[in-house]
């Protein structure tokens, strides 16, 4: 009851499902969707997980009064606010937008931005060119780097031989680089189908935990 | 609410996470925990209105009462946090999404990849597509034989792989660093530009 009937859920609900998308036509008013409305509300449904999962985090740091505990109350008490009046007022409203704009946009840049300064050092750290494998990703990602900015233009022009930096950064990218993608797209693609396969066939539970 | 207080804001935000570079400290913690806190709730609110709301407004309340049943059973979702008695509730949802996903998946994603291999087959007609032909050959080997093949053509193909792949990190790298810059230079626009004023662009 407790594992067994999940796991046989799993495997007829996929075996339904894929063969309503095989066998039946696969618009809205069709079997295929209708389960994928009843798969979207389902997630609708289970929206409150995350703020769940963060009340049940902040709040066991509040009570045993962690070192950042008051922070937590601050997080839980934003949190709750803004999810309130956002699903009283729309995400339309001006105020909610204007919170959003106000906050979220320029911490979340300055987050990614604050990276660069580490990027700096951990490059620092990566390109010691001791292999050929070490050298490779240095020249390329100098190459890369340079041939996007003026420099790189004024060091070797783009209308001379091979078309300068940028031609050969072209080239780097149009083939070795797309034909790795797509290696690993296919390579994450078989990955991704095995398990598939093993969640199908119910060798594979670790996603139904422990108990 | 003026445009001036929301730069303020933004300007008070932007140094409070920038201060991080000196060291940790409660200003950076403040805006940190808010910035989570707000994503949080925007993502409900987003979800709430583009899908909460517009199923039961347009769905259950027009007829489609057996919306009812995912939904009781999504409900059961919940019991992850329930006492250890009742948790594994949580798994007969878990079962159902996963089994849509897995039948939507076998139904639908051979295909793309299935073009992306014969599209790397098609069109062999100079030194290029030769090449492309051969790494994506080498990247496949590299992934398929990961673990226990000591062929000496097969580890051969494998370094070929490793060679193009450590090329692709650095592109990867390298435009990462750049993106990152060009968010920086925005940074520094917004307070330089925006807030004092110093720099006019455009």
């Amino acid at each position: 009851m407790k594992r067994t009937v999940p796991v046989i859920i799993t495997t007829v609900t996929a075996t339904i499902v894929f063969l309503s998308i095989v066998l039946f036509k696969t618009d809205a008013a069709g079997w295929p969707g209708q389960f994928d409305r009843m798969r979207q509300f389902m997630a609708a449904v289970m929206m409150f997980m995350g703020m769940a999962n963060m009340t049940r985090v902040h709040g066991s740091a509040i009570r045993k009064r962690d070192r950042n505990w008051m922070f937590s109350v601050w997080l839980l008490v934003i949190m709750f606010a803004y999810a309130i009046f956002g699903m009283a007022v729309g995400n339309k409203n001006a105020t909610y937008r204007w919170i959003y704009d106000a906050f979220i946009p320029p911490i979340n840049s300055t987050m990614y931005a604050m990276v660069a300064f580490y990027l700096t050092s951990a490059s620092y750290k990566a390109f010691r060119a001791k292999t050929l494998d070490a050298a490779l990703m240095m020249a390329c990602a100098v190459w890369v780097m340079l041939s996007n900015v003026p420099v790189g233009d004024m060091l070797w022009s783009s209308e001379s031989w091979l078309g300068g930096m940028a031609g050969v950064r072209d080239w780097i990218v149009s083939v070795p680089n797309s034909a790795v993608s797509r290696g690993i797209a296919v390579g994450t693609f078989l990955g991704g189908f095995a398990t598939q396969l093993r969640v199908f066939l119910g060798i594979e539970r670790r996603h139904l935990g422990q108990g | 609410m003026t445009p001036e207080l929301q730069t303020w804001i933004g300007v008070i935000a932007t140094l409070g996470i920038f201060s991080f570079l000196i060291k940790e400290n409660p200003f950076y913690r403040f805006f940190e925990y808010t910035v989570i806190g707000l994503s949080a709730a925007h993502t409900v609110v987003m979800t709430w209105d583009n899908y909460t709301k517009p199923f039961w407004n347009n769905g259950i309340m027009k007829g489609e009462y057996y919306l009812l049943i995912p939904g009781a059973i999504a409900i059961l979702y919940y019991f992850r946090y329930a006492p250890a008695k009742y948790q594994w509730l949580y798994r007969y949802p878990l079962a159902l999404i996963m089994g849509y996903d897995i039948g939507y998946s076998l139904a639908y994603d051979p295909r793309p990849f299935m073009v992306q291999i014969r599209g790397t087959f098609e069109g062999l007609k100079d030194l290029n597509s030769f090449i492309y032909l051969a790494i994506f050959f080498g990247v496949v080997v590299y992934f398929i034989f990961t673990f226990g093949n000591k062929s000496k053509g097969v580890e051969k193909t494998r370094n070929i792989a490793r060679y193009a792949m450590m090329m692709y990190f650095g592109v990867a790298f390298g435009n990462t660093v750049q993106g990152r810059f060009s968010l920086l230079l925005g940074r520094l626009l917004f307070l330089l530009g925006d807030w004092l004023g110093l720099v006019k662009l455009g």
